[in-house]
């Protein structure tokens, strides 16, 4: 390729995707191997050992408590992957159906519904889960549904937006001419078409719901105590920052290393998918 | 361009705007961890209240002393009857409020009946209970009769609730409190601090400072951060005991550790199975390691109780050796108690620092004895509302501040549901102690009877930590009631470096907005055509007023009760049912949202009801910090964004490119507030160039600016390289290029204009969000922005004001979408040609 062609080159390199991958299995890995293994128990307190720097035996040093910081990061991630991937799994479950509805029925009907969405969009996401949050009661299911409403939209308008124009192709013509009805149309021939996109969006919004479930657990409103959370005990450590450095670093980069693992698979993905698709990013 | 040449003007405005700040001499600047909702001690929730104003601003009959002994204030004298049912005070001559009206018998008979009057909302009314009438004898006495003795009534009247307060000011002593007191109110900055000025015709001895700054700063970080950067003077009642072996190591600074009257106790349920059995309570009691906690949960920092009473309360019995640390023979009581396996409860601790770190370390301990243990954090006003109210709860951890409240264990109806004649008779019998030595042994009986019935867990008594700066005296060190009594302190040798006091000058902020809107629809109208314009307008207005609908609907499904929340722990239930009443928050929904919205669209936001001030002012007030937060992101994110994504699209390809590409994923990965969170670490904490938090003037906005911007610099960034290199690929460019210009004038004089268009429109998308999105950030940093204020007001039940800040944010979001449709549609006429014939892109 030439300077002056660049039109279809790559945003991000085929690399992005290995490294996103790889990233993410030894992330999935440790999340289940913290479910039966971490090298002390995360909620053992040793009033003995409290606020040790990280050392041979606690490689990232032990907490106000007494406890040790590398098992309660392990231990922290299945909270974040289950918060994160519930908020997905519960805009997928609304957004997709509601996305091919809305591609199927031109009209206002379509209208009513991307209206709706538009109005979702309006409203300031991470304070609005905030409150919701709050409203409902800290917990992490409340957090995980707080974060789900705003994916609600997100997969609406990827379907919709996506599935549009694949009305007016053949094979669906072909499908309507062999007597098939809208929803087994949507179901069959539209779904695969943009299931490819649906995928790299659900990679996008697990990194988006890692980093604000973070947020939300920082503020107090995650899972709560004593179950070990990467935005709580970021909030703990501000206090010792000065004493204690490294309570506010390790679960810091436990975020920010799911997160970019996550977001580099999704652009990884989308690249993979359909380079033309970039534009749009 | 324009647009960022305005955008770079008003932003260096409002920065440029603190500079003003004049220096006032003998100003004492205190920090304080909660500020009060208003400043009426009289009425609700008073600890909070009483903090400020307590002998500040407010004076009663008698006043505490450091110590806790009784003196006399207003009254010089005072007497008891021998029945001790009327008692005589003589009252100080030429007293006067700050307002210039007179202080006395009258006022006196004023201020006592108010307290017990029905519809007051005092919430001490039950302890006043027995304040029958107040004869006025003579202008200079009164006495006070009472249905049955109260014989420490002086102690009683030294509170702050039964402040003197005048007639005429009464009820707005909220918002404007006229007290015969050595200060008065100046300003106050809600959410961040309040300002006391000193009053020249004070009938007293006048105070040596001229000005108290009460910051508030509940967050033990900012309160950190505050002190190690000199930001306060003295924070008596200072909520970061992890940091004080750090504090002590300042020569400059004077660290005090006193006594409290919070009384810290895992309460449990006497009314529900299994607590209602005595062996239970008390295998909870014995299981417990009172020292672990506090050195667990406090750092050290306070003292183990054995009975609901504080040690240095007047009759103190120590009875910490009741239920000595002993696991076995907590499992063995609950084995007679039927329960060989152990037993499973729910915690349910408000949303305080001491209670989820004694929850963490109370949950190991109760798991050795066999009581698995799970932990709810509830919001305050939840707790209020569930716990408290509703008695939904089996343990929970709460701080008693009030001193010698041992009253509430004779209560019928309070939450932890304990209920035993024998304690009442022991009750009654202190009230109507004949002599001080019956009643001082008859509260050891009282004392001893909690403990034996082990009603509660009593934990620990806090420790009052107080930071000052050396040469500061006469703060208090204990806390016999909470209260920083400011008359006496007095300062050495300390010149007051910088001064902070923001400043409190605004443009008509809101006639700016009008006028620019109209500007943009007469343009609109102009260019694009009156129907044209007026279809969006319309569309945009229907969105707003769907937003309207679901933020009210969604907000008055909130469980909690606005009402309860800010009457506090000790209030009665009727005083609560009042300011329900009065807060209007009782009439029918559907009316509630009319009123709500026709008041928005004459720019009146409603009336916080914990403030007690418009909510429209509130908002400016927060706008004042997260606008200019907001604009230098903006800002800072294209200056950096800008040269990434120019080099990253010149050396497309190259190892530069490729740096940089990671450079920009790493920069969206990055959680902003862990950002923020190292750059206190290397910038606050490491080279002490920058607060570490608080709004103390724009340089506090500098590494919080950053944080939000960094990730939106990596998008931009990355948008503007995808943009670039799809510009560069184009003919003129490309024909640019043929005739011979160079590689860097081809970017940057052909491509990078053009290259514009994406990277604002994804700008403008997210200028919206960054007043929003720094809810976390401004908590990382204790700025007093808008994302905290709606913190705020949602876990304090403020409705209205939550209602009022999502509007502002969504109107914010509709408004740069309809810019930026208006913007689209002068670029490409074909577009809103399309949207004249209705047809959607």
């Amino acid at each position: 390729m030439t300077f002056a062609a660049p039109k279809r080159m790559r945003a991000i390199g085929p690399r992005s995707l290995k490294i996103g991958l790889g990233l993410s299995v030894f992330i999935i890995l440790v999340t289940l191997l913290a479910l039966v293994w971490t090298p002390f128990d995360p909620l053992f307190q040793n009033p003995d050992a409290r606020l040790m720097a990280p050392d041979s035996q606690h490689l990232f040093g032990t907490d106000a408590l007494g406890r040790d910081v590398l098992s309660l990061v392990m231990a922290g991630a299945a909270n974040s992957v289950a918060v994160a991937g519930s908020a997905v799994i519960f805009g997928l479950a609304i957004g997709v159906p509601l996305g091919l509805w809305a591609a199927a029925r031109s009209g206002w009907r379509d209208d009513v519904v991307m209206r709706g969405g538009d109005l979702v969009f309006a409203f300031p996401s991470l304070l609005t889960a905030v409150m919701l949050a709050a409203a409902t009661g800290p917990s992490a299911f409340n957090a995980a549904l707080a974060l789900g409403v705003f994916n609600i939209p997100v997969f609406m308008r990827v379907v919709r937006g996506a599935g549009r124009g694949l009305w007016s192709r053949d094979f669906v013509t072909a499908a309507r001419a062999a007597g098939q009805s809208t929803r087994s149309i949507s179901i069959r021939h539209i779904l695969p078409h943009v299931l490819g996109l649906v995928v790299v969006q659900a990679a996008v919004q697990f990194a988006v719901g890692v980093a604000a479930e973070a947020g939300l657990s920082y503020l107090g409103l995650g899972a709560q105590p004593p179950a070990p959370s990467w935005g709580r005990m970021l909030a703990e450590s501000q206090t010792l920052i000065g004493t204690a450095p490294w309570l506010a670093i390790f679960p810091g980069l436990a975020i920010f290393a799911t997160v970019l693992a996550l977001s580099l698979t999704g652009d990884g993905l989308r690249d993979r998918l359909d380079p033309r698709l970039k534009r749009e990013v | 361009m324009r647009w960022v040449h305005a955008l770079v003007a008003s932003a260096l405005l409002v920065l440029a705007a603190p500079a003003w700040a004049e220096v006032p001499q003998s100003r004492l600047v205190i920090g304080v961890p909660l500020e009060p909702p208003h400043l009426d001690p009289t009425s609700g929730a008073a600890a909070a209240i009483d903090e400020v104003v307590y002998a500040n601003v407010f004076e009663g009959l008698t006043r505490l002393t450091p110590n806790g002994t009784v003196a006399p204030s207003l009254a010089e004298s005072w007497s008891a009857s021998p029945d001790g049912l009327s008692w005589t005070f003589r009252l100080k001559h030429g007293v006067t409020f700050n307002d210039g009206t007179a202080f006395n018998a009258e006022t006196v008979r004023f201020s006592l009946m108010r307290i017990v009057a029905a519809g007051s909302t005092n919430a001490q009314k039950a302890l006043f209970a027995p304040v029958r009438d107040v004869q006025v004898i003579d202008p200079a006495t009164v006495v006070i009769h009472l249905s049955r003795p109260v014989a420490n009534l002086p102690y009683l009247l030294a509170w702050g609730d039964a402040a003197m307060v005048s007639p005429q000011s009464a009820a707005t002593n909220g918002t404007r409190p006229v007290g015969t007191g050595l200060y008065t109110l100046s300003r106050w900055q809600r959410g961040g601090e309040l300002e006391l000025v000193r009053r020249e015709d004070y009938w007293g001895r006048a105070p040596q400072t001229q000005r108290l700054t009460f910051r508030f700063i509940g967050d033990p970080a900012a309160a950190f951060a505050a002190v190690r950067a000199g930001d306060v003077d003295a924070f008596p009642n200072y909520p970061a005991p992890e940091t004080i072996g750090e504090l002590k190591r300042d020569p400059a600074l004077v660290v005090t550790q006193g006594l409290s009257e919070g009384k810290v106790i895992m309460a449990m349920n006497n009314a529900r199975a299994p607590f209602n059995d005595i062996r239970v309570r008390r295998a909870l009691s014995y299981a417990i390691d009172r020292q672990a906690v506090i050195d667990g949960a406090m750092f050290g920092f306070g003292q183990p109780i054995g009975s609901h009473y504080s040690r240095q309360a007047e009759g103190y019995v120590d009875l910490t050796g009741r239920y000595p640390h002993d696991v076995a023979k907590a499992r063995r009581l609950l084995t007679d108690a039927g329960y060989p396996n152990g037993l499973d409860a729910t915690l349910r601790i408000p949303p305080r620092p001491y209670a989820r770190r004694s929850a963490e370390v109370l949950v190991n301990q109760l798991a050795a004895a066999n009581v698995r243990v799970k932990v709810e954090t509830l919001e305050w006003a939840q707790w209020l509302d569930q716990v408290f109210g509703r008695k939904q709860f089996d343990l929970t951890i709460v701080e008693h501040v009030e001193p010698m409240d041992y009253d509430i264990y004779g209560r019928t109806d309070y939450y932890f549901g304990y209920n035993n004649p024998a304690f009442d008779a022991l009750l009654a019998a202190v009230n109507t102690a004949p002599d001080e030595a019956t009643r001082l042994s008859l509260l050891g009986d009282l004392q001893r009877k909690i403990a034996d019935d082990a009603v509660n867990v009593f934990l620990f008594q806090s420790a009052r930590i107080g930071v000052h700066k050396a040469g500061i005296n006469g703060i208090w060190i204990n806390a016999p009631i909470a209260a920083n009594d400011m008359t006496g302190v007095t300062q050495s040798g300390i010149a007051r470096g910088t001064a902070n006091a923001p400043n409190t000058k605004t443009l008509p902020w809101h006639w700016i907005g009008f006028g620019l809107l109209a500007a943009l629809l007469a343009f609109s109208a102009h260019r694009l055509g009156a129907a044209w314009t007026a279809k969006k307008v319309a569309g945009h207005t229907a969105t707003l007023l769907a937003a309207s609908v679901v933020i009210f609907a969604l907000l008055q499904v909130l469980p909690g009760d606005p009402a309860a929340y800010m009457m506090g722990l000790n209030a009665s239930p009727e005083a609560v049912a009042t300011l329900r009443q009065q807060m209007g928050l009782d009439g029918p929904i559907i009316a509630r949202y009319l009123s709500w919205v026709g008041g928005l669209f004459s720019g009146d936001f409603g009336t916080s009801y914990t403030y007690q001030t418009p909510v429209a002012g509130l908002i400016f007030e927060r706008l004042s910090v997260s606008l200019p937060l907001a604009i230098s992101a903006l800002i800072a994110s294209v200056l950096i964004a800008l040269p990434v994504g120019v080099l990253a699209a010149r050396y497309r390809g190259k190892t530069l490119d490729t740096g940089l590409i990671g450079l920009m994923q790493a920069g969206i990965a990055i959680p902003n507030f862990w950002l923020g969170l190292l750059l206190i670490l290397l910038f606050s904490v490491g080279l002490g160039w920058f607060p570490a938090g608080g709004y103390s003037g724009w340089t506090s906005l500098l590494l919080p600016a950053l944080a939000l911007a960094a990730p939106q610099a990596a998008i931009l960034a990355r948008v503007l390289r995808t943009s670039l290199l799809d510009t560069l690929g184009d003919d003129y460019v490309r024909t640019a290029r043929a005739k011979g210009l160079s590689k860097n004038a081809a970017l940057i004089r052909h491509a990078l204009p053009n290259a514009w268009i994406p990277v604002l429109t994804v700008l403008g998308l997210q200028a919206p969000f960054l007043l929003a999105g720094s809810v976390v950030i401004e908590n990382v940093f204790s700025l007093p922005g808008l994302g905290r204020l709606a913190f705020q007001a949602v876990s304090q039940r403020d409705l209205i004001v939550v209602q009022g800040v999502v509007m502002v944010l969504v109107a914010a979001v509709v408004l740069v979408s309809l810019v930026i449709d208006i913007a689209y549609a002068v670029a490409d006429p074909r577009q809103r040609d399309a949207a004249l014939n209705g047809g959607r892109k």
